[in-house]
């Protein structure tokens, strides 16, 4: 028995080096397609820039948190012009359980007076593993993102926090250039993009499913905020109409944001042309040109921004329709 | 709780030290906390059939002592009878209730009757069509007289509890699993490496070659009308390796972990795929069932005795029957009766026995001959699948049709990743390689120095993490 237990310890600690060793050959030199279960997007929609942006600024008036809709969605030099400093802390698919992380992490340092909280209902149903595989390979290892990835118990966060580890420590490997043709890169965590919706996405009819899990990260979040003294709002920013459309209980997800705070489903206000997305689920900067105007008019009007900044009084949206004509 | 999950990954281990700590005490100690782990593993997917299961065990302990004190052929009779009524009766309930009602609704229908039978929500017991046929064996043997009944209740219920074993086989013998269990286990080195390397083997052929090929062949089947006949045959050749790996993959885990234990199993496939014949591959496909038809039915009813018409109908009837044991739908009782026409030629001919060795046995290569059949046998199976995998037996026939259009020669609408294809081949490789062991990686590597050895080991643990599918899935057999 004894010669059993050291010989399995022995097999045990060989194999770990040998998978890892394998892990390494692969996020080094092989093609992506050759591995299933080991993704290094190095970040994608520039999540490792923002996130170094987000340790290195002090202070913001606001941040926006949420998935690729919000990092595509406000424009921070649209904000400027209204004296907002803004942050966008958006990655991709983020999922609520990272806007939980992001919002812990980040909060402290950006010390927002407002944020804005983009929910894309669909990934309130997910896993929110794409969202963590792409901050884990976009350089963010902490104890906190170790311990959501165990939770999250996947041989893909495993993976990728194997190689996320060593390219950490060792710098084994320079930033993919994963970046999609046309994007920009805004100081202030935005990705502008003046790329029209070519071709439509056939979209099935389906339902829009919470989890619990999600929902209760989400709640956490909002608590976290309230605890800190911290406005929000809850905002979905508008998206394709075939897409939208496409989800058959889009009523009951807005009655059930509605009671988790004051909240604006940009989807009923704005009735934007197919030309102003770049694709049928994001905004291209001809529609985040209207939708921010419309926004800060929203909030002026409403008041919730009422001592975050010296804002400019409301109704300028003439500027931006007249931008969009050019 | 699944084989490849992480609770199982936390189970065996501490089952296992567990158990060879208590080896000092005694086996009755041993036995029970078998049991008792047997139970905590069986109610994790539904603690309301465990009183099912202790009811099963309880009823065939007692039939079986009162069949032996039996004072006379009729009151044995009687006691035997109980036995196998009440279990089939369970089995009829919870697994072919609502296929009978629908059934009859159904051919009435087409007399113009129409008739409302109820049909009942119920969910299968896991694993009861296995511990069935368990304790069915015991009381058959019983009344026999091929063995005594088993007087001590903690022995027998291990027996038919067993967790390896208990949702869905290898089916055990009496004969074979109870005098392992009475008797002292040792700790045996050899047998405990040899059994995680089964465990190893069988992991990589659920996780990574069934539950990917299942990615795939579940949208083809599920959306065959949109698909064209190339897809359709990949998607038959997919599933009919996803049958394969994810059942006798199952089996490697049971066995294995048996091993781990000291308990030998009964083995459940040999290389089915590489069968000269369909005969054979019914010697190498789900062997512990086969050979439970085999000696409860197709001898019982006389066998290939009684000549020609005899070993015709005989052979029917336990393809049919088989068939109606995967579960309660037409597509299963159809693949039986195909499988039975298949083997029908080597049956009249009285060739079924004519390839009992190991195909292309010492050599690296199979001689034209013998590939010819190996393909041939393979593409009957594969075409069997077809009917077994469809929801219907319109699906079935549907599929088929489409296949034979122009078509088949396109590029399939959908195909795992190259990669995964590229696995399959190696798998498939790895299985030829070692088609003279009990499992494909036995004897792989014995000699080999120790590292590349390892090396090999750990290289099939990276094909795991690397290609599993994450989303995971049951085993198939599960709802059978």
């Amino acid at each position: 028995m004894k010669r059993f237990a050291l010989r399995l310890c022995l097999f045990i600690v060989f194999a770990s080096v040998f998978y890892t060793i394998t892990i390494l050959i692969f996020g080094i030199f092989m093609p992506a397609s050759l591995a299933k279960n080991f993704d290094d997007f190095g970040g994608l929609g520039f999540t490792r820039r923002r996130m170094n942006d987000a340790a290195k600024i002090k202070g913001v008036d606001v941040i926006i948190v949420g998935s690729s809709h919000a990092y595509r969605g406000y424009d921070p030099r649209i904000f400027k012009k209204e004296g907002l400093s803004i942050f966008n802390l958006g990655s991709s698919s983020q999922s609520p359980l990272q806007t939980k992380y992001l919002v812990d992490k980040y909060v402290k340092n950006l010390k927002p007076k407002f944020v804005i909280i983009d929910i894309y209902p669909i990934l309130f149903g997910v896993d929110g593993l794409e969202s963590q595989i792409d901050l884990i390979s976009s350089g963010l290892m902490d104890k906190d993102i170790v311990k959501m990835s165990f939770e999250m118990n996947n041989i893909r966060l495993y993976n990728s926090l194997i190689f996320g580890a060593f390219n950490n420590t060792f710098h084994l490997k320079k930033q993919k250039k994963t970046e999609i043709k046309g994007d920009t890169y805004i100081p202030g965590g935005y990705v502008q993009s003046y790329e029209r919706f070519k071709f439509k996405k056939v979209r099935f009819t389906q339902k829009i499913n919470i989890s619990a899990l999600q929902l209760g990260a989400f709640k956490k979040t909002l608590a976290e905020l309230k605890s800190q003294n911290i406005k929000y709002i809850i905002v979905q920013a508008p998206f394709s109409k075939a897409n939208y459309n496409s989800y058959t209980n889009n009523d009951e997800i807005d009655k059930m944001f509605a009671g988790l705070g004051e909240y604006y489903n940009f989807n009923k206000v704005l009735n934007l042309p197919d030309s102003m997305y770049y694709d049928d689920s994001h905004l291209n900067q001809f529609g985040v040109n209207v939708y921010n105007a419309k926004l800060i008019d929203t909030l002026k009007k409403s008041g919730v921004l009422n001592n975050v900044a010296r804002l400019k009084p409301a109704g300028n949206m003439k500027n931006f329709q007249a931008s969009n004509n050019k | 709780m699944l084989f490849n999950s992480l609770n199982f990954a936390f189970f065996l281990p501490v089952i296992f030290i567990l158990y060879w700590l208590v080896n000092k005490q005694s086996l009755r100690v041993q036995n029970i906390l078998l049991l008792i782990a047997s139970y905590y593993f069986y109610s994790c997917w539904d603690y309301r059939f465990l009183f099912l299961l202790v009811f099963s065990t309880l009823l065939d302990y007692f039939t079986g002592i009162k069949m032996s004190e039996a004072k006379s052929i009729k009151s044995k009779k009687g006691w035997f009878w109980l036995s196998v009524i009440v279990n089939l009766g369970f089995l009829g309930v919870f697994k072919y209730y609502n296929f009978f009602a629908q059934s009859f609704v159904d051919m009435f229908g087409h007399f113009g009757v129409h008739m409302q039978l109820s049909t009942i929500n119920v969910i299968l017991p896991v694993g009861i069509s296995f511990y069935t046929f368990h304790g069915l064996s015991y009381v058959i043997d019983i009344y026999k007289d091929r063995i005594k009944p088993e007087r001590n209740f903690i022995d027998y219920s291990l027996f038919v509890s067993f967790f390896p074993l208990l949702v869905a086989g290898p089916i055990e013998r009496a004969t074979h699993l109870l005098p392992q269990i009475k008797k002292k286990r040792h700790f045996d080195y050899v047998k405990a490496i040899d059994g995680l390397r089964q465990i190893l083997w069988g992991l990589f052929k659920k996780v990574v070659i069934a539950d990917n090929c299942a990615e795939y062949a579940n949208l083809i089947f599920n959306h065959s009308s949109n698909y064209s006949g190339s897809s359709l045959v990949l998607g038959a050749l997919l599933f009919t390796f996803q049958i394969y790996c994810d059942f006798s993959g199952y089996s490697d885990i049971a066995i294995g972990t048996a091993r781990l234990l000291g308990i030998e199993l009964l083995r459940n496939f040999a290389f089915p795929y590489f069968s000269r014949d369909i005969a054979e591959f019914w010697r190498r496909w789900h062997i512990s069932l086969s050979s439970w038809f085999k000696d409860y039915l197709y001898i019982p009813l006389g066998g290939s005795k009684g000549g020609l018409w005899m070993r015709v109908r005989n052979t029917f009837i336990i393809f049919l029957v088989s068939g109606f044991w995967h579960g309660a739908n037409w597509t299963f009782i159809i693949w039986g009766g195909l499988n039975a026409l298949f083997i029908m030629p080597s049956i009249i001919f009285k060739t079924n026995r004519s390839n009992l060795d190991i195909v292309a046995k010492g050599r690296l290569l199979p001689s034209a001959r013998e590939l010819f059949d190996i393909v041939l046998t393979f593409s009957l199976t594969v075409l069997a699948w077809i009917f077994f995998r469809s929801a219907s037996v319109g699906q079935a026939f549907q599929i088929i049709g489409s296949i034979f259009t122009k078509d088949l020669f396109k590029a399939p609408q959908a195909s795992p990743r190259p990669v995964i294809l590229a696995i399959i081949i190696l798998f498939m490789i790895i299985e030829w390689i070692g088609r003279e062991g009990k499992y494909a990686i036995e004897n792989i590597g014995m000699k080999w120095t120790p590292v590349l050895r390892w090396s090999f080991y750990s290289f099939i643990i990276v094909c795991i993490g690397m290609y599993m599918e994450t989303t995971g899935s049951d085993f198939i057999y599960f709802q059978f």
